[in-house]
């Protein structure tokens, strides 16, 4: 009996758990190289269940596959998924939703490591990709307009993410949060 | 005469009462895949299942005319998903079973092999992700078709139209695993006016990852696996109750799974902990099940 109701016990906290579990936030994932972009996906914690995951996003065109497996490196134990990119294609952020989503997991944020010279285009702060040359629309991290007036037409490295529920839709440009920027050849400060 | 008279008895029920004995609330892949919309996944599964042990009330007696009943049955399973919350399974049995029948004072041997009933399934599950694990509330109904012969001292189905139903919950994270289930087994009247007793168990299994490689698709799971029963005794004909049939057995089994890119291998041992088992019934030492699972993506762009 006290096992039985042992057990009842830890299956119940585990139902709660299940129903009132709260939401994960972006955590503070370093993008190494401008030909990557790294996804944080919510529930992939086994390599086995994540294959079909694996199988969609090795479908996309813009993969560099001579990179990593396949052009993808998958993390269980931090929930990452780094894809590497090929030179001079542009990534179709929609693509990437859809096979993380039919993959049967959720994206958290998408990562960028972006480098360009930024330009302003009326109210809105664009920089070109020089890997890809896919233009991204910067804002502040917590989404507000951005003011990076030290940074304009000046070659610039940017670490920034793309909030999971906008990846299907990221905007065009893509809309890109800037988590940190700084000269193309010196160290980073935040914006 | 009373002597021969129980011995009959216990020959009927025992004809009776050897069905799928144990689980099978589980689906395939190894509980886990696919997870992905489209993939479809098939499992070979083995039990060898030994019963040499007879027991009246609950206490071992003496079986002197070697009454037992051995089977080998080997589950061909299926699965396709066609979002990670609805999928649809299938299984069937291809049994060969013997067993050692005693009426009177002459021990009869019967052997019968094919296919059992079938079992569909349709597992509706609820995912909660979060970044370091991943846990799914899920409600699986299934109808148990069937597709087994009736005939001879050794049916391998029972004719019959059966349900069962499962609510279950896993969860998942990158070093742990749990699985809680529990699942009823409904069954309708034969066409010799018998029903067998139906049955409420449940199921948990809880381990660990001790090896997990997400670069080389690569990890082990150990878990250790609880299984509780309780069956009703079968209905006879004039509304009475088998006797010999039905009680409640309580067994572990140590797990060992081996995953590899999208394979899976499987190989469990059930031992008997506690019984307490109505009338006179032959019980095992132990159950071996070995099982091999592999899935595959969708076949179309997604």
């Amino acid at each position: 009996m006290k096992f039985a109701t042992r057990s009842f016990l830890i299956a119940a906290l585990a139902v709660l758990g299940h129903a009132l579990g709260g939401e994960p936030t972006p955590t503070r994932v370093e993008v190494k190289e401008p030909s990557q972009f790294i996804v944080e996906v919510k529930g992939i914690v086994c390599s086995f269940c994540a294959y079909g995951a694996r199988k969609n996003m090795a479908r996309v065109d813009f993969l560099d596959k001579s990179k990593f497996k396949d052009g993808l490196l998958i993390e269980t134990e931090k929930g990452l998924i780094t894809t590497a990119i090929r030179e001079g294609v542009q990534i179709d952020f929609g693509k990437v939703f859809k096979a993380i989503e039919k993959g049967g997991y959720e994206i958290l944020a998408l990562h960028v490591h972006l480098l360009g010279t930024l330009k302003k285009s009326g109210p809105s702060n664009i920089l070109t990709h020089a890997f890809t040359g896919q233009e991204f629309a910067l804002v502040s991290e917590d989404g507000r307009p951005w003011q990076p007036e030290r940074f304009l037409d000046q070659q610039i490295s940017v670490q920034g993410f793309i909030p999971g529920e906008a990846v299907e839709n990221p905007g065009k440009p893509a809309l890109v949060r800037v988590k940190s920027v700084k000269p193309a050849e010196s160290k980073g400060k935040s914006p | 005469m009373g002597n021969d008279l129980f011995k009959l008895q216990a020959a009927i029920s025992l004809l009776l009462s050897l069905f799928p004995l144990l689980v099978n609330a589980h689906q395939p892949v190894m509980d886990m895949a696919p997870r992905w919309s489209g993939g479809y996944g098939f499992q070979i599964r083995h039990e060898r299942i030994l019963l040499d042990k007879l027991e009246r009330d609950g206490e071992e007696v003496g079986n002197p005319d070697g009454l037992r009943s051995e089977a080998d049955i080997t589950w061909v399973e299926g699965v396709y998903t066609f979002h990670r919350s609805v999928r649809v399974t299938f299984k069937l049995p291809y049994e060969l079973r013997e067993k050692r029948l005693s009426a009177g004072s002459q021990p009869r041997d019967a052997k019968a092999s094919g296919f059992g009933d079938l079992i569909l399934a349709l597992p509706i599950k609820r995912y909660r992700n979060y970044l370091a694990h991943t846990t799914n509330l899920a409600f699986t109904p299934s109808v148990i078709l069937p597709t087994g012969s009736t005939k001879g001292d050794l049916p391998l189905g029972r004719g019959t139209v059966d349900y069962g139903l499962s609510v279950s919950l896993a969860r998942e994270a990158t070093r742990t695993f749990g699985l809680w289930d529990l699942f009823t087994k409904i069954h309708t009247q034969g066409a010799d006016g018998k029903t067998k007793g139906n049955s409420v168990g449940f199921d948990m299994n809880v381990g660990i990852y001790p090896y997990q490689d997400s670069r080389k698709d690569f990890s082990t799971l150990i878990l250790w696996g609880t299984h509780a029963r309780w069956e009703d005794k079968d209905k006879i004909g004039g509304g009475g109750r088998d006797g010999n049939t039905g009680g409640f057995k309580l067994e572990m089994a140590p797990i060992a799974v081996v995953l590899w890119r999208n394979m899976a291998l499987r190989v469990e041992t059930y031992l008997p902990v506690y019984k307490n088992l109505n009338g006179t019934q032959l019980t095992g030492s132990y159950t071996l099940h070995g099982g091999f699972g592999i899935t595959f993506p969708s076949p179309t762009p997604f």
